[in-house]
């Protein structure tokens, strides 16, 4: 329990802290004042009851230039609804198409057909308005910057006790290596969730001071890349899901980040592979042939790639959505890593 | 000069470098060879031909003259005045191009670089943070200020050594991603002018591809230069490899960010904030000119003066700090 408090406050005293909290501060605000449009905001809401009432004959939609529609995307779905109802019902077409073509046994057809099921109803054929809720999507779930610096601070975790020659005075305390690591990763989970969950809350509450409640029903599919989305939630539940699974998903990937640390010897080492290792999951991670099945981690450190098409896997024959899937898959690859982080770092010696 | 050498080889004496360039070269390879596979079935083999650029930019010039005129004729003779005839001679000085030339498709890989940008960025946090936090933390300044040569000659060795490892890391990344690149898509034609690829259509710079490259290289190492130094100056002022380094990561993650979702709103914030030549395609993609003193100055030069002051602060202030440096034991 001792060595659990120490290994907090080791992490929480860190200059690096204090810079990255600053920094995000700075980064909420200046976001939140960016995305707000006071002007327009009244107007847009207006629009769109109009829009509703009068099916769509409402002439000031053309006074809008194409970049101010495109910097208006986050608030309301009006610009784009048409091509939204457009591209559900080619996507309904096309399936239907390949369900006449499919033998009813293979594996295609039973996925077609689930996919069908799932999407019938999803249609979204009303106008909505929801500033808060797409700006704050934008922001945390679509491009996670800070999900990056959060995996750079644990980077160094082990390799920082290497570099100062710690390990030599912690191998030779009473407490053993095993208890050892346990406190390190408890300290590493309890720190990500605690920055996490501040910085998540803090920019929704400030979001949701400046730009209201306003919004939170709108389905899913309104959103401009989620279209496709085969579930059904509101945009407040698709935000809790994904704040969630963002928080899950960076737990289990620290798992990784620090077996690296525990096998490089200098923290600089080990926070470049850190970066780029996780620079290819969150950012660009190809998805192309074998690598789709590498890429399991980019889904949990960008959830819009889990919600945004319908996909399965083939087990056994019977498809299966990757929801259901892909957390399997993460936990299996953690756990190993937490396995073989034990293995290495119990095989380490001092040398002198 | 023995100082130098020394610096140079504590730098790339480690084997984190070696591991560095290995792991950055592979991952440019990866990626050029899943944009080729990937992009293959639709740019079989597609060419670009100067015609409908041109077309496009006579039209423009008539354009621009008409409004100069219309402006002329109202007596509105202030900056934006001046500001259209700026562009206007420079868009009139673009020479025809050959319209029987092409490029091919694949001259869009060679230019987004945004990755490769990235990279190199990570490449100068892994080699320069320790340049002086390391010898704090081993106890070695103490060495360092007791021995014959001075302060001055330690800082302008440390200075010289960041400035020659960031040029040769800038020139290694850069030559495997043309390297890789030629070899995946060939040489193809690069003669052409830059303005065949629709992101720099509207560009008053009469650039050919291959200049284009260079420049885009030569501006990207001006801030890369301007970014080494950073990282050296915070590392300046602590004991600790980690807080140089995550500062250099910090800097670039909001680089990229700044460039992805700060359009409208911080734009002049963002163009004076030295970000845009790191990325240097939002330089040269338009025409855009700043008001200083009446007169319109061109964004790119603006930016590498810019540039270069930060880089120049960041030396005085390496060596004010260094030179006020005491041991404490």
């Amino acid at each position: 329990m001792s060595l659990l408090k120490f290994e907090l406050y080791k992490m929480f005293f860190r200059k690096i802290t204090l810079i990255f909290i600053v920094l995000s501060l700075v980064f909420i605000f200046l976001k939140v004042v960016q995305d707000w449009n006071e002007d327009k905001m009244p107007q847009l809401h207006n629009l769109v009851q109009e829009y509703n009432l009068t099916n769509g004959n409402v002439n000031e939609l053309k006074k809008f230039s194409a970049t101010e529609k495109s910097n208006l995307y986050a608030a309301t779905n009006l610009f784009y609804l048409q091509d939204t109802i457009g591209e559900q019902l080619y996507q309904n077409e096309g399936l239907k198409n390949d369900l006449t073509q499919e033998s009813n046994t293979s594996y295609q057809y039973k996925a077609n057909l689930m996919e069908q099921k799932m999407l019938k109803g999803l249609l979204v054929k009303k106008a909505y308005y929801f500033n808060t809720w797409g700006s704050l999507i934008n922001n945390i779930l679509d491009f996670p910057m800070a999900v990056l610096l959060i995996l750079i601070m644990v980077s160094g975790v082990f390799s920082v006790e290497y570099a100062s020659r710690m390990d030599a005075l912690i191998l030779s305390s009473k407490q053993g290596k095993r208890q050892f690591i346990r406190a390190k990763i408890v300290a590493n989970i309890i720190f990500i969730s605690i920055v996490f969950l501040s910085i998540v809350s803090l920019t929704t509450l400030v979001q949701i001071f400046i730009s209201g409640f306003d919004g939170w029903n709108s389905p899913i599919q309104s959103l401009l890349y989620y279209q496709g989305c085969p579930f059904h939630l509101n945009i407040l539940q698709y935000y809790l899901l994904g704040v969630g699974i963002l928080l899950m998903g960076l737990i289990l990937f620290s798992m990784l980040v620090l077996l690296v640390s525990t096998i490089t010897k200098r923290p600089l080492t080990s926070f470049f592979i850190t970066i780029i290792i996780s620079f290819l999951s969150i950012v660009s991670m190809p998805r192309y042939g074998f690598l789709k099945e590498i890429g399991v981690y980019c889904d949990f450190l960008r959830p819009l790639n889990l919600f945004r098409n319908f996909s399965s896997y083939n087990i056994f024959g019977t498809p299966v959505l990757n929801i259901i899937v892909e957390p399997i898959i993460v936990i299996v690859i953690s756990i190993a890593a937490v396995y073989l982080m034990s293995r290495t770092f119990r095989n380490h010696q001092v040398v002198n | 000069m023995n100082l130098l050498k020394f610096e140079l080889y504590k730098i790339y004496s480690r084997k984190t470098i070696l591991l560095g360039i290995t792991l950055i070269s592979l991952v440019i390879i990866v990626f050029s060879c899943v944009n080729y596979y990937s992009t293959k079935k639709v740019m079989n083999n597609d060419v670009l031909y100067p015609g409908s650029w041109w077309s496009d930019h006579s039209m423009y010039l008539n354009k621009l003259s008409s409004e100069i005129a219309d402006m002329k004729s109202k007596g509105e003779i202030g900056f934006e005045y001046k500001n259209k005839v700026l562009e206007y001679k420079m868009q009139k000085a673009i020479k025809p191009p050959d319209l029987q030339s092409s490029a091919h498709l694949h001259s869009y890989f060679l230019f987004d670089n945004s990755v490769v940008y990235f990279m190199l960025g990570i490449f100068l946090i892994l080699g320069l943070p320790p340049m002086f936090s390391d010898e704090y933390s081993t106890g070695v300044d103490a060495l360092i200020l007791s021995s014959k040569l001075g302060k001055g000659t330690t800082v302008a060795a440390k200075i010289l050594a960041t400035v020659i490892f960031t040029v040769i890391a800038a020139c290694i990344v850069f030559i495997v991603h043309i390297i890789v690149n030629l070899l995946i898509y060939g040489t193809g034609n690069l003669s052409v002018p830059f303005q065949v690829m629709s992101t720099y259509g509207s560009s008053p710079y009469s650039f050919s591809l291959f200049g284009y490259l260079v420049i885009q290289f030569l501006t990207n190492l001006s801030a890369d230069i301007m970014f080494g130094l950073m990282i050296v100056t915070v590392s300046a002022f602590y004991r600790n490899v980690m807080i140089p380094a995550f500062v250099g990561a910090c800097a670039v993650c909001i680089t990229c960010y700044f460039k992805v979702v700060f359009p409208l709103f911080f734009q002049v914030i963002t163009d004076m904030f030295k970000i845009n030549s790191f990325f240097p395609d939002d330089l040269y993609s338009n025409f855009k000119a700043y008001n200083i003193l009446g007169k319109p100055v061109l964004y790119p030069q603006i930016s590498f003066v810019l540039t270069m002051i930060y880089a120049i602060s960041f030396i005085f202030i390496i060596k004010y700090f260094y030179k006020r440096h005491t041991v404490l034991n």
